[in-house]
């Protein structure tokens, strides 16, 4: 509902199709990132409730979400996403737990944890980058120009560019993860999308990250079509907390689509330490 | 019909006669065929217009945006709206006409009339233009302007600009009235930085913070940005932003806040008077003092430090003394890393400066919608001169369009009584159709009612090709409207769905009554009283909050950037070192080798070495119990060793291995030493036939010698391992089992200890022995690092069985490393071994009933770690065997033979020399201290005897000298490595997979494969070679890595006839080569024999897999 305060509290949880599995005494928060839903951690699901707490939830962004709760003035940066997240703990009474974020959910987390350091013991960021663009000396894999053609080719035809990027992220040697991305994708209301990545895109959290005092567990899979290798060795270099990389030798965007059994065992690790 | 300029100018005052005109010029510039109401306002909104639609316009924005982004959307759906205006229609006559005025349209001449109207009608005018009226005909009436914008934005088409870009007229409307509030607000900041927006609806809900605002599309980003940076001044705190989009967050900051803002930098400080300035503020309003961007205060430069350190002084100076005034300290930093910098340098400064953080994540650059619109004049294509035209081609009807939507956005805008929420569809419905035939873009292109659907775009890239870039851009701006538009009918909807009865008038009323206003005035005084209680609160707060903030500084102040770059690099090793582990190997080992290649020279010459660690291992040749015992069995054993399975009678399968875990000395001291000792080495290549399939499955498996026999004709060595399995296989087939109610036909079995390439074959022949074919053999390494793989790609390992095994039921699946498995694949192991069934992750189950299941690892029983210590006395472990690729191999040829101090890394040094045709062999093993060495003395009859005939000089560390100490313990440093990197990340994996291997039906223990005794084999048959074809002159130096590509080739070929067929043809074929390219110089010269790293081995050729190159180059 535009203009409206922002839902929080129980009808939050019901919006975000917030769901918590599994048992244990240790919370952990799977946060998607852009174009899927929290359907993308079915697969390394199973890897974490025999010993955590799972909580699972939608970003407003995402596709399973209703549409009329996405808001495009409010979500226009990363902090109402934030919002949302720490209003949920809050909501489920988490005084502390360990969030791993893909890609866009991962820059949310950091911005999270710097808002709420006592919240977050551990960050687990899957494929996340401080910032998309290249700017001097950081490699962040896009040019402006390119982020522009990106837009202009989502906005003049979704389907034909989600058809196409699909394959890209995913590596097109999986067609049931191509298939199950593309999915969600096309999920998503297009101009709710390309809205979304327009934010994403003008999201630079490099001055930043030398604020998150958690200790964070970097995954970068070996070749990521949006995310530059070097990009791993930067967040590496610049979080302020005790930060581990952990390469997976596979390819793709969604290691947690393609290679659930490379990085299930990486998050009981990272996660076994917090 | 147009009205002249000059008719129209009458009607006006002088201010709204230049407003006109600056109308009238403008539409001429674009060569329009009226001046239209949009000219109008437009001109007024350009800076030498008065301000009062600014600064209306400043007041009625909506609470979503920032206020700057909302403004320059405006600008730009008015530059768009008078970009699709039709241009004049004769262009010939355009030039002729420069400079004749557009007439005044219909629109705008309404309503000018409209104005004369209502001025006459006013309460404060009426007597006077009553008056008027009497001399006077009313058309004398002249307009003012700010009348004359009341009735302009009545009109249709001037709304639906302004509520594009998220204003509504109504809200302008009122601002217009109501005379502008004292700029300063400070008493509202505390719930909203700054003043709120004179919307009805939020009059009609005084007390609701939060009023609702149409979206549209624009951006929020600044609009949080200065909500935060609001709350910290609230809080009474001063906000240090932080971020690459710091500056422009600042900035924007300064733009729309209410306060004074004084810039204070280093080189603005000497001409600042900041006490004086501070003290009238606190007087007054209040003043933000912006020291602006941190690292101009912390230069390099000393002289400028010194001035940055004069403004911190003095701000400091004015905190202290205004402190309970309203003086606060902005400042931003593109990077936390300036932050600490500047803290380092002003230590506590955040402390005394009451700091807050404030992360900013988004910048601006860029990201604006506006960066889709393309300025007019770029993309009109190069045919068409004037925007105009460009526009007339956009627009097929022309001027006709204009005029529909016009009366259709009468019909959804004017009748606000009309606004139901059943109808609300409806309405919405026709604005979008109003919209898209108004924005120029043809019925087919979006016939379907008018959806946001950008998927429908895809058919617009269709005939017109010329304008598709441009159309593009047209309905992405069209979309964006539309979406507006959706969300502004949602709201409506939603909101009269609720009944809410704080509305009592439409939206669009056009005056409401003014209750609103004290209702106002009551909230400022509400927030008036909490942002003191903020206050109050405040001195609680901020002792924690300092002191937080104080450590963080002092533990972040000692990273300079070079540790961060440090950082980096060592990253970058790291990153490297995954892919080119065995360079690394490669580069410890030419460490070592250069003083070992000292030694190897001394053996060369058949010198005694002098140095101490060569006569210690002298001693050892003799003193190493193993190779006596092995010596000792192996004449006899070799004629007896298939007898001797033969006569042993079916015993229960645990039995063979009760001693084995006495002595960690494998293979020595238990019973079935002799065998083993003999089926390594020499019964490797021994006895190779093709096991036949058992037809008559049911006799011939209950009869366990001859399973046994068909088994070691495959495997050709671990007899004993094959008779344990052979005797489980009997013994479950001949008892019937039970799993619950249900029989229970399949067999689990695990097998323990190394020698791999054993296990596969055996998994292989049971195959093929039980199934028929080789086919029926599922293979799966479950150890980590097989799963980046390409064939294993978004699959799990249980995902991977049960899509094999619900193919070929009756298989046997081999699973390797089970102990690395993750512990979902140990799960689904466990389960499938209490239920029978195995289940994946998406619930799909197959029975494993008539599967024979192998569990393989290389640990011991009984023993925690991987079971390398048997292989620790050895030069060549099955880690390196098994991680040899083939590449191609190279002789490079040096004439003479002090080539060897060279340090080329690890070689076997293959000299079939002098008069006693005496062989050196040298072997360095790399990453470990120690050094073994062979003395092979190359006498026929022994060669007879047995190919192995060296005698071996055990690798020894030189800490232990007790030789009664087990050989194995001195490699218990390379024992930790492994189990070091092998923690699985189950909570108690040890547990649960050891569980899993008793549940096995039959556990089997493989015994090491003797690497070292093939290698003592090939360097024999290699020096032969040597010797046969290029005399016993020269030396052969065989590259570690091409040692273990041969002996790789070896182990994984089934007999040893295809080696020796290489070592034929290949080896010795190249060597002929050799021979005659390089005559008698061949004959004295030292040869090396090297892998190509960057050069693979041809697949295609040869039985070994690519091992071993069908051809060796030369250099």
């Amino acid at each position: 509902m535009v203009g409206a305060p922002p839902p929080s509290g129980a009808k939050l949880l019901q919006i975000l199709n917030v769901r918590v599995v599994g048992s244990g005494e240790r919370v952990v928060v799977l946060s998607h990132g852009l174009g899927t839903d929290q359907s993308v951690w079915s697969r390394v699901l199973p890897y974490l409730t025999r010993d955590h707490r799972v909580v699972l939830y939608d970003l407003a962004c995402a596709g399973s979400v209703n549409p009329d709760h996405f808001d495009f003035g409010r979500y226009n940066g990363l902090d109402a996403y934030v919002d949302d997240l720490l209003s949920i703990l809050d909501a489920l009474s988490i005084k502390r737990c360990a969030l791993v974020g893909h890609s866009v959910s991962g820059m949310i987390g950091i911005v999270a944890s710097i808002r709420r350091p006592e919240l977050f013991a551990k960050l687990v960021l899957i494929g996340c980058s401080p910032c998309f663009q290249n700017d001097g000396d950081y490699h962040g894999g896009f040019e402006v120009q390119e982020v522009q053609e990106v837009f202009d080719a989502m906005s003049a035809n979704y389907m034909a560019w989600a058809t196409g990027y699909a394959p890209l992220a995913v590596g097109a040697d999986v067609p049931e993860a191509v298939q199950e991305f593309s999915r969600t994708l096309f999920n998503v209301r297009p101009d709710i999308s390309l809205h979304v990545c327009r934010s994403v895109f003008k999201t630079d959290l490099r001055g930043v990250l030398g604020m998150v005092k958690a200790p964070c567990v970097v995954v970068q899979t070996a070749r990521d079509i949006s995310i530059p290798a070097i990009v791993a060795a930067y967040l590496k270099a610049h979080l302020g907390g005790h930060t581990t990389v952990e390469l997976l030798p596979t390819e793709g965007h969604l290691p947690h689509l393609t290679a659930p059994s490379l990085l299930g065992p990486v998050l009981r690790r990272a996660l076994a330490r917090h | 019909m147009p009205t002249p300029v000059p008719a129209a100018r009458q009607c006006l005052s002088p201010a709204a006669v230049t407003a006109l005109d600056a109308a009238v010029v403008s539409a001429r510039r674009r060569a329009h065929a009226q001046t239209t109401s949009l000219h109008l306002i437009s001109a007024l909104l350009s800076p030498p217009a008065p301000p009062l639609l600014r600064d209306a316009l400043a007041r009625a924005r909506s609470a979503a945006y920032a206020p700057r982004v909302q403004l320059k959307a405006l600008e730009l759906c008015f530059a768009v709206s008078l970009d699709r205006l039709p241009s004049a229609s004769t262009s010939s006559s355009a030039a002729a006409d420069e400079q004749q005025e557009p007439p005044v349209s219909n629109s705008l001449m309404a309503a000018v009339k409209r104005s004369q109207a209502n001025q006459r009608r006013n309460p404060d005018t009426f007597h006077f233009y009553h008056q008027a009226a009497t001399a006077q005909p009313p058309a004398a009436v002249r307009v003012e302007l700010s009348q004359l914008v009341l009735a302009i934005l009545d009109d249709p088409v001037v709304s639906r600009v302004f509520g594009d870009a998220g204003f509504r007229s109504a809200d302008i409307k009122l601002a217009i009235l109501r005379p502008a509030p004292p700029m300063p607000m400070l008493g509202r900041l505390p719930a909203r930085s700054r003043p709120p927006p004179l919307f009805l609806c939020s009059f009609a809900a005084a007390d609701d913070a939060d009023a609702p605002s149409p979206a549209a599309g624009g951006a929020g980003t600044g609009e949080e940005n200065f909500r935060r940076i609001g709350e910290v001044l609230a809080r009474g705190r001063n906000p240090m932003l932080v971020g690459v989009g710091a500056a422009s967050a600042a900035a924007d900051f300064a733009a729309a806040s209410p306060y004074r803002l004084l810039h204070v930098g280093p080189a603005s400080i000497d001409h600042t008077d900041l006490g004086v300035a501070a003290a009238m503020a606190s007087a007054t309003s209040g003043l933000i003092i912006s020291i602006g961007d941190l690292k101009d205060l912390v230069p390099d430069d000393g002289d400028l430090q010194e001035t940055g350190r004069r403004v911190v002084t003095e701000v400091t100076r004015v905190l202290e003394t205004h402190r309970a005034g309203r003086v606060w300290v902005l400042g931003w930093s593109a990077t936390y890393e300036t932050y600490l910098t500047f803290l380092s340098k002003f230590p506590l400064l955040d402390k005394d400066w009451e700091l807050q953080l404030l992360p900013i994540t988004a910048v601006r650059a860029g990201a604006s919608p506006s960066a889709f619109i393309p300025p007019p004049a770029t993309t009109t294509p190069a045919a068409f001169s004037r925007p105009a035209s460009f526009m007339e081609s956009l627009v097929p009807f022309g001027g006709l369009v204009h005029d529909t939507y016009e009366a259709n956005s009468l019909v959804a805008n004017s009748c606000p009584q009309a606004l139901r929420c059943q109808h609300c569809n409806d309405r919405y419905e026709q604005e979008v159709a109003t919209i898209i035939r108004g924005s120029g873009i043809t019925a087919e292109d979006h016939h379907q009612g008018g959806l946001p659907s950008l998927l429908q775009n895809g058919s617009m890239i269709g005939p017109n090709n010329g304008f598709d870039a441009v159309k593009v851009r047209g309905q992405m701006v069209l979309n964006s409207k539309i979406s507006n538009l959706q969300k502004k009918w949602n709201e409506y909807c939603l909101r009269l769905h609720q009944g809410c009865h704080k509305i009592s008038s439409g939206p669009y009323q056009l005056f409401p009554n003014y209750t609103g206003v004290p209702a106002e005035g009551e909230r400022a005084a509400n927030l008036n009283r909490s942002s003191e209680s903020v206050a109050l609160q405040r001195e609680v707060v901020r002792p924690s909050l300092v002191s937080a903030s104080h450590t963080n500084a002092t533990t972040k102040s000692i990273s300079p950037p070079s540790i961060s770059n440090q950082r980096n690099e060592n990253l970058i090793l790291e990153l490297q070192a995954g892919h080119s582990k065995s360079d690394e190997h490669l580069q410890d080992r030419r460490v070592q080798s250069r003083h070992e290649t000292l030694l190897n020279c001394h053996d060369r010459e058949d010198l005694v070495s002098p140095s101490s660690a060569a006569s210690v291992a002298t001693d050892l040749v003799l003193g190493t119990p193993r190779e006596s015992s092995s010596k000792a069995t192996q004449e006899k054993s070799i004629p007896k060793k298939v007898d001797d399975l033969y006569l042993k009678s079916p015993r229960p399968f645990a039995q063979p291995y009760a001693c084995s875990g006495n002595s960690t000395n494998m293979g020595q001291t238990s019973p079935g030493a002799r065998h083993s000792a003999t089926s390594r080495g020499v019964s490797a290549f021994g006895h190779w036939q093709k096991p036949s399939y058992l037809e008559a499955q049911g006799s011939d498996l209950s009869n366990y010698k001859l399973l046994v026999e068909r088994l070691f004709q495959a495997v050709g060595r671990q007899e004993e391992a094959l008779s344990a399995i052979c005797g489980a296989i009997v013994r479950c087939k001949s008892i019937e089992r039970r799993r619950g109610a249900n029989k229970k036909n399949d067999i689990w079995f695990s097998f323990h200890g190394s020698d791999s390439m054993a296990k596969r074959r055996v998994a292989v022949a049971l195959a093929e022995l039980m199934y028929g074919s080789k086919e029926n053999m599922i293979y799966l390494d479950l150890s980590p690092q097989d799963w980046g793989d390409s064939s294993y790609r978004g699959k799990t390992g249980t995902d991977f069985i049960v899509d094999e095994l619900s193919k070929k039921r009756r298989s046997v699946i081999f699973l390797d490393n089970v102990d690395k498995a993750d512990c979902l694949v140990q799960d689904t192991l466990i389960h499938a071994s209490d239920t029978g069934r195995f289940r994946d992750m998406r619930g799909k189950e197959v029975d494993v009933n008539d599967a024979i299941v192998v569990l393989s690892t290389r640990k011991i029983r009984g023993s925690r770690s991987v079971s390398v210590g048997v292989e620790e006395g050895h030069t060549f472990s099955e880690e390196k065997i098994l991680a040899a690729r083939g590449h191609q191999l190279k002789i490079l040829v040096e004439s003479g033979t002090a080539s060897t101090g060279e340090g080329h890394g690890d070689k076997v040094v293959v000299a079939p020399g002098h008069c006693h045709t005496k062989i050196q062999a040298s072997l360095y093993s790399g990453g470990s201290v120690s050094k073994r060495k062979f003395n092979i003395s190359d006498d026929q009859e022994k060669l007879q005897e047995s190919p192995s005939i060296s005698k071996r000089l055990h690798r020894t560390s030189s800490v232990p000298f007790d030789l009664n100490l087990p050989v194995d313990e001195d490699g218990s440093n390379n024992a930790d490595d492994h189990s070091g990197s092998n923690d699985n990340s189950c909570g108690s994996p040890e547990r649960s997979i050891d569980s899993l291997l008793c549940l096995a039906d039959g556990s089997i223990d493989f015994k090491p494969f003797d690497f070292d005794k093939v290698a003592d084999y090939m360097l024999q048959e290699l020096s032969n070679t040597l010797r046969r074809v290029l005399g016993s002159g020269c030396t052969l130096e065989i590259d570690i890595g091409a040692m273990e590509q041969i002996i790789a080739a070896a182990w994984a070929s089934e007999g040893k006839r295809p080696l020796q067929a290489w070592l034929d043809q290949v080896f010795a074929g190249s060597l002929g080569e050799l021979k005659v390219k390089y005559g008698k110089h061949a004959n004295s010269s030292t040869l090396r024999l090297v892998p190509c790293e960057n050069m693979a081995a041809s697949k295609e050729d040869g039985c070994f897999g690519g091992l071993l190159p069908s051809r060796i180059i030369f250099e």
